[in-house]
């Protein structure tokens, strides 16, 4: 455990993790109150990658729950092995019907899922529900059990209290809203779009290889672009990937020429791309 | 802890939802870290701990600003200005503020002049900041960029900037009239019921609130669309269905063979809006087509009609568009009025003609009205009709409750025959109304 956020923030940057002293504080804080994370921002800016960068500062096995459209408890939690359990009623014949009744629902015929892997396991873990927003109210109201208590409960089972307490963080792209009675066990963190001199140290870092110059005309470049109305703004992964397929084309400065080609990796839309290089000489031409 | 009390009221007066235990988890932080008022970590340890939605930010910003100091929330700043250092622009030719804006040049000593200047303290907080913005030259800035953009001697890029340093500008004035009022003596409830977008009529929000509230309004739908009613449909997985794999057994002579399972699936009705337009329900309407848009695929089919004292239909490309071009389209060309006043009688007469023998009788009527009807017949049997052949009736009223059935609002003559009848004026009472009929 750490003692204090700037320290976390350092086993952070060990971990190739570049942020700013509000993510550690706020990280910080949940680590020290045993309290899920909330993370909250835009596509691609660094919020799974958080997490991972969170299990390996703390040294726990990160879990990865990733949410959709018609995420449940059986996908989530726990499922029977409907089929398990059939075989055994059949293999059991003749045997009396609450014999039969107490076997099949026993831990032997549960398979676990995610969330029941991070409650019951024995080394320390970091639970990972990616993209909530992406589930829907129902799926919310059944972690909320989880979040506050850190224990589930199986009706025939009963509950299963947490071995050692997960380390919980929670994605959203905000794309939709939850209740508070979410919110409220959680703390929040937003990360947005990082500022120039952050996103210039992630590059360098993530880009070893490229001309130091090209990265920051890049970034720039990056910056700029985050101003204009467009369909996806880029993100920190795109800029990376932007960055190195400048350096894959052995590119020294950023040309417009260099740009047009490369454009496809920043951009995700055909309407984006031509609206940037309709007007690619104000955005890399002056300088500004 | 007294004080982190009455921040967090504060908080809850400005429309954030604070429990009992968050700000026990604030004051526990606070001690964690230690650090003192103006130090960095303070406002980080406030914000994560009470404020969990990222659009409440903005108000949580202009509050502890204003009960913490300027220099405890510069403090907390510190390294975010450091981030953007270097990225201002040069101006080009352009008056002081309009160059302030687009360098980001902070103007503060302007803006608290500009501030002290104010006499009058009884007006409102937003005539008050609008006065202070005019004596900045704000508008006229604006307009300067405007030009400047428009013959080509700002990128578009240069201009966007501009103005969302404009967008802090504002901020920045409506904070110092804030201050100014306290050091006037003025109660923090009222800066803080003033901060509360949620609460605040459509038609009291200025344009940083307005985006705020289309954020949630998109957000709201999805949740909305989301939510899954009580049919259920079979399913390849998720829950399984035991009925159906009796039924299946049944049928292959008593053998399981396959587990049948089955999902929760939202209803699809057919949803009819019927939006007052008029000047004094326009922009409520706004708002209800934008909710109303952002979840459509809870629906089978959407009919949307608009009216002042003739019924328009809303052409489907332009519901699923940007409501609000398509919505000042139609009152510029004047679809939907003739005489300019709203007249509900003729509007319902209209619509049992045309458009209820089209309608499915499960359909939902929707409507937004505020019920003034310019002492023009009301035509109640008319609607009693057109409610009776439809499943349910729901009107909203973007006035508040006490003024229903005075003066010209016949309101009190509809209400009997709707399923329900809702106050709908503001952000909150839009989405509790939502919550409580989809």
């Amino acid at each position: 455990m750490f003692n204090s956020p700037g320290e976390l923030r350092d086993a952070l940057d060990q971990q190739d993790y570049v942020t700013d002293a509000n993510v550690a504080t706020v990280v910080f804080l949940a680590a020290r109150l045993g309290k899920p994370l909330l993370v909250e921002g835009p596509a691609g800016v660094g919020k799974t990658q958080l997490a991972v960068a969170l299990a390996g500062a703390f040294g726990r096995r990160l879990i990865r729950l990733q949410c959709y459209d018609g995420i449940d408890a059986s996908k989530a939690l726990y499922d029977w092995n409907y089929h398990r359990q059939l075989l055994r009623v059949q293999a059991g014949q003749g045997e009396g019907w609450e014999q039969a009744g107490q076997d099949i629902f026993s831990r032997e015929f549960l398979l676990e899922r995610p969330l029941l892997q991070a409650i019951l396991g024995t080394e320390p873990t970091l639970l990972l529900i990616d993209e909530l927003d992406k589930s829907n109210d129902e799926f919310e109201s059944f972690l909320l059990e989880l979040l506050a208590e850190f224990q589930v409960t199986i009706p025939e089972i009963g509950t299963l209290k947490a071995v050692k307490k997960p380390l919980v963080v929670l994605t959203s792209n905000n794309s939709r809203d939850f209740s508070d009675a979410l919110r409220r066990r959680c703390l929040h963190l937003f990360i947005g779009y990082p500022g120039l001199v952050q996103e210039e140290e992630i590059l360098v870092r993530r880009c070893p290889g490229a001309d130091r110059e090209l990265i920051r005309q890049g970034t720039e470049l990056v910056q700029k672009l985050r101003k204009l109305s467009l369909r996806k703004l880029p993100s920190i992964a795109e800029s990376v990937d932007f960055i190195q397929a400048l350096e894959a084309l052995q590119a020294k400065r950023l040309s417009p020429e260099a740009l047009g080609v490369t454009a496809s990796t920043l951009l995700k839309y055909p309407q984006d791309r031509q609206r940037v290089l309709d007007q690619i000489q104000g955005l890399i031409g002056t300088g500004k | 802890m007294q004080e982190l009390i009455f921040f967090a009221r504060l908080l809850r007066g400005a429309g954030l939802v604070i429990a009992p235990s968050e700000i026990s988890d604030a004051r526990q932080s606070l001690t964690l870290i230690n650090d003192p008022r103006d130090g960095p970590d303070h406002y980080s340890v406030l914000r994560s701990t009470l404020v969990k939605r990222s659009e409440d930010m903005t108000v949580f910003d202009s509050l502890y600003q204003l009960f913490f100091g300027d220099e405890a929330f510069a403090a907390a700043r510190r390294e975010e200005r450091e981030q953007a250092r270097g990225q201002g622009l040069k101006a080009a030719g352009l008056p002081t503020l309009a160059a302030a804006m687009l360098s980001g040049e902070p103007c503060h000593s302007l803006v608290r002049d500009a501030v002290m200047k104010l006499k009058q303290r009884d007006e409102e907080i937003d005539e008050q900041v609008r006065k202070a913005l005019v004596s900045l030259d704000y508008f006229g800035s604006l307009n300067s960029i405007r030009l400047a953009r428009e013959r080509g001697h700002l990128t578009e890029c240069e201009h966007r900037t501009a103005l969302e340093n404009g967008s802090t500008l504002v901020s920045l004035v409506r904070t110092e009239v804030l201050k100014h009022l306290l050091r006037q003596g003025e109660d923090w409830t009222r800066i803080a019921s003033h901060l509360n977008w949620r609460e605040k009529s459509f038609n009291a929000l200025n344009s940083a609130e307005m985006g705020l509230v289309k954020a949630s309004l998109d957000k709201i739908g999805k949740r909305l669309a989301t939510r899954p009613g009580l049919k259920r449909v079979p399913a390849r997985t998720e829950r399984l269905d035991l009925r159906g794999t009796v039924r299946q057994a049944m049928a292959r002579g008593g053998g399981i063979w396959s587990l049948a399972h089955n999902r929760k699936v939202p209803a699809k009705p057919d949803l009819v809006l019927l939006c007052d337009v008029s000047n004094s329900v326009y922009r409520y309407t706004g708002f209800l087509l934008r909710l109303v848009a952002a979840f459509r695929e809870r629906f089978r089919q959407i009919r949307a009609f608009l009216f002042v004292d003739i019924l328009w239909e809303v052409p489907d490309s332009l519901l699923s568009g940007k409501v609000e071009e398509a919505l000042a389209d139609i009152r510029e060309n004047n679809r939907c009025s003739i005489s300019g006043l709203s007249d509900f009688g003729q509007v319902f007469c209209q619509f049992e003609a045309a458009v209820l023998p089209e309608l499915n009788p499960k359909s939902t009527l929707l409507i937004l009205a505020d019920g003034r009807n310019n002492w023009r017949p009301p035509e109640t049997s008319t609607f009693k009709r057109i409610a009776a052949g439809l499943r349910r009736v729901y009107w909203l009223n973007p006035l508040p409750r006490e003024e229903w059935g005075r003066e010209d609002c016949q309101l009190h003559l509809y209400s009997p025959h709707c399923n329900g009848v809702f106050e709908c004026g503001n952000l909150h009472q839009l989405q509790q109304v939502a919550t409580r009929i989809f």
